[in-house]
This record gives structure tokens, sequence and C-alpha cells, in this order.
């Protein structure tokens, strides 16, 4: 498969800091494939959002470099085209909507592409369909709750049609209800339109759900396998401050007592299996 | 008597415009002293409403709220008097970090109390001790503190007002779960040391397992159910009906007793699961 981002050796200090301050970003070399779902973990500091700006050029790379279909964040005249493809969502859906119709903000994007109306049209609702949305077109954003607000800023970006969407903790500010609508919405976007995913997330329950799990730590990566690999590394993940699911945690700390369980169990229904054929 | 009861209590925001929106509409609550109570409830649910109504920050649209026996808006010039001994912890509170220096920050209560120099300072000490936060980050700027301590500064700012109740709503929102697990261990110890009426509004239920002794759940700008947390844990489906949640946990030893395996489905944090388990185990 294609590689969408190829980030080689990259290293990154926040301008203030510079010559003085730490590295925010450590020689750190990451590559992420068409069409794949990617769930990024790690602390409050250990770099996950950098990364996240840096892979939309938001910010570049001090030494090494950031690629995106081919094109260097470096390169000033690729940024436009750059930032159509990788679309950024944050965590708080309230400082992303601007308009005053759910679907005048869905169409922002495309406007300033300077579409025509027609495309514009085809775009917004197609957008809010993805995201379940279409229904509220016409609703005032701020009346909406929590997860259609982001499910609304999702459309925004799904109506530039990027082939990337980095997501920098989307669901960080909802309730349990919203957290699954988004999460939802982001799967299917990944499984039914083949957008290409990363997710930075401090839910374990929504890394489980990815393909490939990234943990960061002081800037860098230090495990980058399957949600089934990391979070096997139960006692290595607590110990950088992190969680694993509870499903885990309970295999975990039964084979601890010695009662034998598997030492791979992610979700809630392996455990049960498991402990029905061993114990029940 | 409860510290806290609230009677017929209704608020209708924009009351008579065209935004007219009901967000609580006849609740009665009561809430003993000295417990932890968790409000939960969907975004919109009215608990925030709910809560800011409790230390006198909005007035009712229609009802009463009773503290320690007394309407609080009997004598609405009390009504400053009430939020000294209802302190309030807003959502994201870091962002109303605001002084020079976070020992100032954390002694704007008190200062505003009337307190001597000498008692706000031996307050400021207390409550920066209680949240962990280092004498060394005391006389730093706010903006030169990580996420978490931001947060926890502005909790002691609340704690050092020594209110007996503190309201925090959604106190580990956006926190990593380090900073999450650091900020309920200390409320946990603050409320063991003072026993100080806790109300936590949340949408985490592992914190609501960890955390309370009783559970409050609101749904559309009513009171849904007031009972202990395994009372209001035993009704997952109801709970999933309003947009709400039982821990991941309940739901493993909810599958298992469902399945046949004789075992309580009455687990709601990882600890007392692994007790069960052992428990299971010996008797089998």
């Amino acid at each position: 498969m294609d590689n969408i981002i190829e980030i080689k050796d990259v290293s990154f200090r926040y301008s203030s800091e510079e010559e003085s301050g730490d590295y925010v970003i450590k020689n750190l070399s990451l590559t992420i494939e068409k069409g794949s779902f990617t769930a990024v973990l790690g602390h409050n500091g250990s770099g996950k959002s950098t990364l996240a700006k840096l892979i939309n050029g938001l910010i570049k790379p001090e030494s090494g470099s950031v690629e995106v279909l081919g094109m260097s964040t470096s390169d000033e005249d690729k940024e436009t085209e750059i930032r159509r493809n990788v679309g950024l969502v944050f965590q708080n859906p309230d400082n992303q909507l601007v308009a005053t119709i759910v679907e005048e903000d869905v169409a922002f994007g495309p406007e300033n592409l300077g579409m025509p109306p027609e495309e514009i049209r085809r775009r917004v609702d197609d957008a809010l369909k993805r995201v379940d949305m279409y229904d509220y077109r016409s609703h005032a954003p701020h009346k909406l709750s929590g997860g259609q607000k982001q499910r609304v800023a999702i459309a925004g970006i799904i109506a530039m049609e990027p082939q990337c969407i980095v997501l920098d903790e989307p669901t960080a500010m909802l309730d349990p209800k919203g957290r699954d609508e988004v999460m939802d919405a982001i799967i299917s976007l990944n499984k039914n339109s083949g957008i290409t995913i990363v997710l930075i997330t401090h839910f374990m329950d929504e890394a489980v759900r990815a393909g490939r799990v990234v943990v960061m730590d002081n800037g860098g990566i230090i495990m980058d396998d399957t949600p089934r690999k990391v979070f096997s590394n139960v006692s290595e993940l607590k110990s950088i401050g992190l969680d694993v699911p509870q499903a885990t945690e309970l295999a975990f700390r039964m084979n601890g007592m010695g009662y034998e369980m598997p030492r791979d169990i992610l979700t809630k229904e392996e455990f049960i299996k498991a402990f029905m054929e061993k114990y029940a | 008597m409860p510290l806290i009861e609230t009677r017929d209590l209704s608020y209708v925001y924009s009351e008579g415009t065209p935004y007219e929106k009901r967000a609580l509409d006849g609740v009665n609550i009561s809430i003993e002293e000295g417990g932890i109570t968790a409000v939960i409830g969907h975004t919109g649910s009215g608990k925030s409403t709910l809560m800011q109504q409790l230390n006198g920050l909005i007035k009712p649209t229609g009802g009463s709220i009773y503290f320690d026996g007394r309407d609080i808006w009997e004598n609405p010039k009390e009504i400053r008097q009430l939020r000294f001994k209802v302190g309030l912890v807003f959502q994201y509170p870091e962002y109303q970090l605001f002084d020079e220096t976070v020992r100032r920050d954390i002694a704007f209560g008190p200062k505003n109390m009337g307190l001597d120099e000498k008692e706000i300072a031996r307050r400021v000490d207390f409550a920066a001790q209680m949240v962990s936060l280092d004498e060394k980050l005391l006389d730093k700027s706010p903006f030169e503190l990580s996420g978490g301590e931001k947060r926890r500064a502005a909790i002691a700012g609340v704690i050092a007002m020594m209110p007996r109740v503190i309201i925090l709503d959604e106190p580990t929102a956006g926190l990593d779960p380090r900073g999450r697990d650091e900020i309920l261990s200390r409320l946990a110890e603050y409320k063991r040391m003072t026993d100080t009426t806790m109300v936590i509004v949340s949408h985490s239920m592992e914190d609501v397992a960890y955390m309370a002794d009783s559970v409050l759940v609101m749904n559309k700008g009513g009171l849904l159910m007031h009972g202990s947390v395994s009372e209001v844990f035993s009704r997952a489906e109801e709970l999933k009906s309003v947009g709400l949640s039982v821990p991941d946990v309940t739901k493993i030893f909810m599958g298992l007793k469902s399945a046949g395996v004789k075992i309580s489905a009455d687990i709601f944090t990882v600890d007392s699961g692994i007790e069960e388990i052992k428990r299971y185990m010996q008797s089998r």
C-alpha cells in the first residue's frame, strides 16, 4: 500500500524555546499508509498534538522532513494543497464552528476554495450525510449537542474532500453518547470512504478500534503495533501514565494472582468468553 | 436534615423571548452532609444549570433551594456569603486563572472573604498542599503551569475558601489518565481529611464508580434517578436509553452473571472486580 504521510527523523521545538528549549519531538520517524486507521496515545506533553500540527503543516520541523502525498510541508507552495488533503479536527467543537446555520458552516471551506455553487451544494449534502447530520442541515450549531457539533466540524473537513483526517482528542469534551456518535462517524469515514484516519486520544476503548496504535513518550515513539500487541504491555503502559481497557487489566491481574487468562484480551466480550471457557 | 435541598426547582433561559429554553423543570433533590454525590446526565440534561443554582450563581425562575434549612434567596443580599460556603469549580477552570502568581490566584477567594493576611497565607499553603501543588510553583505565573497543574491550582482556589460543599463540574475532562488519577486521588484525600461534602458532575462512569457514594441522574431537565452507586448502575438499560452507560467492568460482570456464572454483578471498579473473582475462585 502507498504511504500518505512520511515523517523522517523529525525534531521540533517551539520557537520561543529555541536554542535553550527542550525538544517536543525528537528524531521521530513514522509512516502512515493510505486508507489506514491509526490511534496515537501518550500522556499530556508527550508530543501528540505537536505531531498532529506537523502532519498538516501548521508547524514545520526544525530538522528532518514531513511529506504528505509526496509533498514536503516545508515547501510553502504546497501549503494549500497539503491542508486541503489533511484536515485537522480539534478537541473543542465550539471553537471550530463559525456560521449560524449548520450547512453554511460546512460550506465555509469549499466556498473559500472558490468552487461553483452546485459543487458546494453537492459536497455539503454529501459531507453531512456521511456523518449522519443531514437532517440538521438548517439548524443553528450552538443549539446542537457536543457530539452533533463535533460531527458538523468533521463534515466541514470532509467537504474539502481530504484524503486524511487528523483528529486531536475529538471526544474529550463529549458525553458517552456523543463519544459513540463521533467514533461511529470516524470509523465509517475510514471504512466506507477510505479516508485515512489519525486519531489522537486518551480513551483506550477508542484506540482499541484502530488498526494500529502508536504510543508516544518524551517526543518519541515507544510502541507501534496492533492494539492487541500494544495493550498486552500493561505494566509498561501504566508506568508512562497510560491506561489499558478494563477487560485487559482484569485479565492481567488475574494472571498475577495465578488464574491463567489470555494476555492479549482487549474487549469485554473476549474476557467473558475466556472466563467462561476456563472458570465457569 | 439534608444540607442542600431543592423544591420544584425550575429554570428557563431567556424567558418570554423566542429563544426561551426550559433547562430545569420541577427538580427535587436532597444532598446529605459529608457524602460524595455524583451528578450524571448527557450534555444539555440540565446538570450544569443545576450546579450553578446550588451556589446561587443563577436565580431560579421557579421553586426554591435550601442550604442548611434556609431558602438561599430569602435575602438576596446574603447570596455572596453562600458562595463562600458552596464553592463551585467550573468546567475547564484553568481558563479562569488570571492573577500574576499562582499564590495570588489561590488567595483570591479567602481575600474576598475578608480574612486576615496570616489566615490567607495559611489557607493558601494548605490548599496547595491538598492538591499536591509544589511550593516552588506558587510564585510562578499561572501560565507557566502544565494543564494538569493549572487545573489543580484552580481547585486549590476553591479549597482555600474552606467551603462546606465543593461542587466540581467535570473536574477530569480532557486530562490524560495520570492527570485524572492525580486529581481524583487528591480530592478523595481532601474528603477524607476534612469531610467536606462534595458534588461531582462527570461524564466518566469509571470516575463516578471510584469516587461517589450516591448518584443523581439528570435527563431532559428533570431528575431521573437518585440512589447509591449500586442502585443506579444496576439499571444499565435505562441509563443506556438516556445516553449514559455503566463502567466496562460492570458490563463484564453483568455478562458473566447472565451467562450463568455464580458471581456478583454489583461490581463497579477493577479493584472490587478482582476481589469478587478471588471470592468466586475460592468458592468453586
